[in-house]
């Protein structure tokens, strides 16, 4: 049984002229500690796919499990970190990093010490009593990768977390975040719509086509870990990459 | 901040002003119960603030503005909240309130005094009714502009209605609450002191009435620069206060907000 598998998912949105659909019948399937990017055109209903499975929407069609389970809602070995790192202005960083201990309803003591050694490991302990208006916003998506590890999450669901950023900070955030996945351990489902990071970060791509989304192809990346930046001038990752962009330029002729 | 020299210019403006009243409003024949000069005011403000009588009547107007805004303030928020959190009760609850609010408060005073007396109670419920729309709407404006990506975010992470209301619906609401009651204060002031005039015993509104009447004219000015202090020191309590409490709005900004 897999891990996480999504079976034949649809979604359909009602709009006032009618109807969207969003997914087309997407099935896939993660293994254990797996990293696996979703690489797709704009449109192409990835968010909604990682919406479904981190239990914030609910398939119109098809399934979506965890452990042989149905997700139906947010789940406690889930944690999402969202395009925006949507941190609450009103808590200092460190506060903002023990939210969810304080939704679980834990003294924060007993968590201090983590909060404090995850923010050390994205290189932010001295920003721990800033409010977020202090930061970056390559700083606060940092921290709210930090919130989303506090509670130990087996799945991490990643929706273009580096979307913000300018690209040298977006290698440099890759780099960290293999690193911070490598300590932690977690089955990771990130999108992007950047190839190369695709590639660079993951075990296995899936390729979506444009709306209707549906998965065109899952290509396996055997690159060696622990990734470089150096591995992104090599002859494999650029076969990989070219695979991918033909994937989408094909996806986007037929739907023309 | 103003520099020392454009403050130093609002006082000399405001001395010129004086000196001039000072002088032209007996050059010019205006008697004293129309328009009295600056140094008669002053001699009034003097004698009223060495007058304990004179504080009992501050002391009541304020007890006054305080409790019925304090009233009016809590219940607002409250049903503010309760409405946010129910569509059935908003559905059912806000045609009233629309209604209520089309009514000037100030023409319920003569109402209310009929029926709560010419004591502070009736003044305390005229303001606590000037005091509620706005933090009832406020509240209500607030809760309701909270940010999607929190909301979802906190449901991600699931939480309950209440842990979602504490932790990111009212404190994004504090703003909005906070104008609100800077609004509800100034009103309740003037609230009170229509109560007064409608019908009471004792406070700064009466004082106004009664002075008029014996053409006291530097007297009532006394009493409109107290009350108009009042008014002020009130004010810059509420949004001092709201300042502080939303200091981290001050610190910048935050992505995506």
């Amino acid at each position: 049984m897999p891990y996480i598998e999504l079976r034949e998912v649809e979604k359909t949105f009602p709009v006032e002229e009618g109807e969207v659909r969003a997914l087309d019948g997407v099935s896939l399937d993660l293994a254990r500690g797996e990293f696996v990017s979703l690489v797709g055109p704009s449109g192409c209903g990835k968010s909604t796919l990682l919406r479904i499975l981190g239990g914030l929407s609910r398939p119109t069609g098809g399934r979506a499990l965890v452990e042989g389970a149905e997700v139906r809602a947010p789940r406690k070995d889930v944690a999402v970190v969202f395009q925006r790192p949507v941190l609450l202005p009103w808590r200092r960083v460190i506060d903002n990093v023990l939210l969810p201990v304080d939704v679980a309803g834990e003294p924060r003591s007993a968590h201090r010490e983590r909060a404090t050694e995850l923010l050390r490991l994205v290189g932010l302990e001295g920003f721990a009593t800033r409010y977020p208006g202090q930061l970056s916003g390559g700083m606060q998506q940092r921290v709210s990768i930090c919130r989303a590890l506090m509670r130990h999450p087996a799945i991490l669901l990643m929706d273009e977390p580096f979307g913000a950023l300018d690209a040298i900070t977006r290698e440099e955030m890759g780099v960290e975040l293999l690193r911070i996945w490598s300590e932690v351990g977690a089955t990771v489902l990130f999108i992007t719509h950047s190839i190369s990071e695709a590639v660079f970060l993951s075990d296995r791509v899936a390729v979506m086509s444009r709306r209707p989304g549906r998965v065109l192809e899952v290509l396996g990346v055997e690159l060696p870990r622990p990734r470089t930046l150096a591995l992104l001038d090599t002859p494999e990752f650029g076969r990989l990459a070219a695979r991918i962009r033909a994937l989408i330029g094909s996806g986007r002729e037929d739907a023309a | 901040m103003p520099h020392w020299r454009e403050r130093l210019t609002s006082v000399g403006v405001f001395v010129a002003i004086m000196v001039a009243l000072e002088v032209l409003l007996p050059a010019l024949g205006v008697q004293a119960y129309i328009f009295p000069k600056p140094s008669a005011v002053a001699l009034a403000i003097g004698r009223d603030l060495g007058d304990a009588r004179f504080w009992g009547h501050a002391a009541l107007t304020l007890r006054e503005i305080l409790i019925g805004c304090a009233a009016g303030s809590l219940i607002g928020f409250g049903l503010g909240v309760l409405l946010t959190q129910s569509a059935f009760a908003e559905a059912v609850i806000t045609p009233y309130i629309v209604a209520l609010q089309a009514v000037p408060k100030v023409a319920l005073a003569p109402l209310i005094v009929t029926l709560l007396g010419y004591g502070e109670v009736s003044k305390e419920a005229i303001a606590a009714i000037i005091s509620f729309f706005p933090l009832l709407v406020n509240v209500m404006l607030g809760i309701r502009g909270a940010d999607e990506g929190q909301l979802e975010l906190m449901r991600s992470l699931r939480a309950t209605r209440i842990q979602i209301l504490r932790w990111v619906q009212l404190p994004a609401a504090l703003p909005a609450i906070f104008g609100g009651l800077e609004v509800a204060v100034v009103f309740s002031v003037v609230g009170a002191i229509v109560g007064e005039f409608t019908g009471a015993s004792g406070g700064l509104g009466y004082l106004i009435e009664q002075r008029s009447f014996s053409l006291n004219q530097a007297a009532v000015f006394s009493t409109l620069i107290v009350l108009s202090v009042i008014g002020l020191v009130l004010d810059a309590l509420v949004r001092g206060l709201g300042h502080r409490v939303v200091r981290w709005r001050r610190l910048g900004e935050v992505v995506g907000m």
